[in-house]
């Protein structure tokens, strides 16, 4: 290893790891004064308001989002998923225009239109109402993922079971939904992810009324409250790199993943 | 019981396809027709197309779409030119290459949010770059610390925005690089082109064109996301995606609809970097 290669490593792991080291520090840090290189202590006062207080309910809540704006999400981008990657060109096109329009345009003005859709139906302020908005972002990003899913199934085998005599429904319970299991709950891991770290949809939407814990943290960050948006920060990280590393451990036994 | 024609089914099934296909739009769609009634006028009981031109004209909107750009284009930039220099720099199959090209896709997971909050604690005048600069006798006090943070010149936001986006950037660049074709550049040096040519004639033109398309989403990205703006951005100009959000919750007339104004022109500088980087004839 050359000596610029070294200190390149040496300041890329500096770069990558010293925020990270910021949070935990403030997570589990006692006082912690300028020019304190270190806190006072440690402590795990912070986490305690995890299980009550502002953050225990947060989280429940975003939990709560997060799975149904993806199994919602899910349930309607398999068959948009398979009509694309199944259609003609054209089919094609707009569909995948169509799945890519909600992730093209900034979250922030998707939220400001779907507002007063909201309030015009009656679903704004509403847990309801934030679950169908996080449910639009997630459902441009499955019905992406599904239209590469379907053009690695063989239409052959539906056409197979239907000659079989299988019916249409027997056909997706029997042949599809086996295929599919694995993509499937990455679909519904994919989409929490999209749901839980929303900060947009669920401020105008839920118009302060939905408290979930990216809001949470938000709120804390401006409060200037450090270590309860530490301890916020590191739970909202925590199923993004548990996705992380099973989809790493999932490449590397299906030989997927170099390096 | 009549079986249908054969060419009008094959039609009809493709019509119920293509509605099928456009489902995704939907709300979306849904969401800026709203925005143009809105922007035009619509709240007030007036709707205008002129409305929607004065609203979109105004200049405070402009001076934060483009802060907003420029930075969206500096971060973009500075996040493409770090994650070229990992892919080139950390090409091999030897474990430090691994090591350092596991570090820099290590903020790809890391929520915006989190991002900020990394960023606050390390660009503050009392945060850890200020306290490792003190214990090194930089600087006494911590006033003393260059203003990183809710500064015009968007420093803090430009560094928050890079580092999250090079894990994204620097995973895409090293997957490109690995599929490269090494017969390329042996066969260039074969015909006598130094190593640094190679890298610069060669590899670099290859790798640039597989990696546009994730820039160009980056910067789409970069340039709507809200949550660095709103932790990390100034007061004076206001980052577009919190001019958006802060006009959407004011209680004064009108304000909605600049509000929506403002969402229509977000989207549309997202949308024109997708059909600029799509037009058609483009290699």
């Amino acid at each position: 290893m050359t000596r610029p290669a070294r200190l390149g490593t040496i300041v890329l792991a500096i770069a990558a790891l010293l925020p990270l080291a910021a949070l935990v520090i403030t997570a589990f840090g006692t006082t912690w004064f300028y020019p304190a290189l270190l806190p006072a202590g440690w402590t795990l006062e912070g986490w305690t308001v995890v299980g009550g207080g502002r953050l225990g309910p947060a989280v429940a809540t975003s939990l709560a989002i997060g799975s149904a704006a993806s199994l919602l999400a899910t349930v309607a981008a398999v068959p948009i998923g398979r009509a694309i990657a199944r259609g003609d060109r054209l089919v094609a096109r707009i569909g995948t225009g169509a799945a890519f329009l909600p992730i093209a345009i900034p979250p922030i003005a998707l939220a400001t239109g779907l507002q007063l859709l909201a309030l015009r139906t009656g679903v704004g302020g509403t847990v309801v109402g934030v679950v169908l908005a996080h449910a639009v972002p997630a459902l441009g990003y499955l019905t992406l993922f599904f239209v590469g899913i379907f053009r690695g199934v063989d239409p052959e085998i539906e056409s197979a079971a239907h000659t079989l005599g299988l019916s249409p429904r027997a056909a997706w319970r029997h042949v599809l939904l086996p295929l599919l299991r694995r993509p499937l709950v990455e679909a519904l891991l994919l989409g929490f992810l999209v749901s839980w770290a929303q900060v947009p949809l669920t401020l105008l939407i839920g118009g302060g009324a939905v408290r979930t814990l990216a809001t949470e943290l938000l709120a804390y960050v401006q409060a200037g409250q450090d270590r309860l948006a530490a301890v916020s920060a590191l739970l909202l990280l925590l199923p993004a790199l548990l996705a992380l590393g099973a989809s790493r451990r999932l490449a590397r036994t299906t030989g997927t993943l170099a390096g | 019981m009549a079986t249908p024609h054969p060419r009008r089914a094959v039609k009809q099934t493709s019509r119920w396809t293509l509605l099928i296909a456009a489902i995704p739009a939907v709300p979306a769609l849904a969401g800026l027709a709203w925005s143009v009634w809105a922007a035009g006028g619509g709240l007030e009981g007036a709707f205008a197309g002129r409305t929607i031109l004065a609203r979109v004209a105004e200049p405070l909107l402009w001076r934060s779409a483009a802060w907003s750009l420029t930075i969206a284009l500096v971060a973009t930039a500075l996040a493409t030119g770090l994650a070229i220099a990992i892919a080139l720099g950390y090409r091999g199959a030897a474990s430090h290459d691994r090591v350092a090209r596991s570090l820099a896709a290590l903020p790809l997971p890391v929520p915006p949010l989190v991002v900020g909050l990394g960023a606050v604690l390390l660009l503050s005048q009392s945060g850890v770059l200020a306290r490792v600069a003190a214990a090194f006798g930089w600087i006494a006090a911590p006033v003393e610390m260059p203003i990183l943070l809710h500064d015009a010149r968007g420093l803090g936001l430009i560094a928050a925005l890079a580092w999250k986006e090079v894990g994204f950037l620097s995973l895409v660049a090293c997957s490109i690089v690995a599929q490269l074709d090494p017969e390329l550049a042996a066969s260039a040096r074969t015909l006598g082109m130094p190593s640094r040519a190679v890298t610069r004639r060669v590899v670099l033109p290859l790798l640039w064109r597989g990696l546009a398309p994730s820039v160009v989403a980056v910067l789409v990205f970069v340039l709507g996301n809200y949550e660095l703006a709103a932790l990390l951005g100034p007061a004076d100009p206001l980052p577009l995606a919190v001019s958006i959000a802060e006009r959407s919750r004011d209680a004064a007339p009108g304000a909605l609809g600049e509000a929506h104004a403002a969402a229509l022109l977000a989207t549309l500088l997202a949308l024109l970097a997708v059909v600029v980087h799509e037009r058609p004839g483009r290699r």
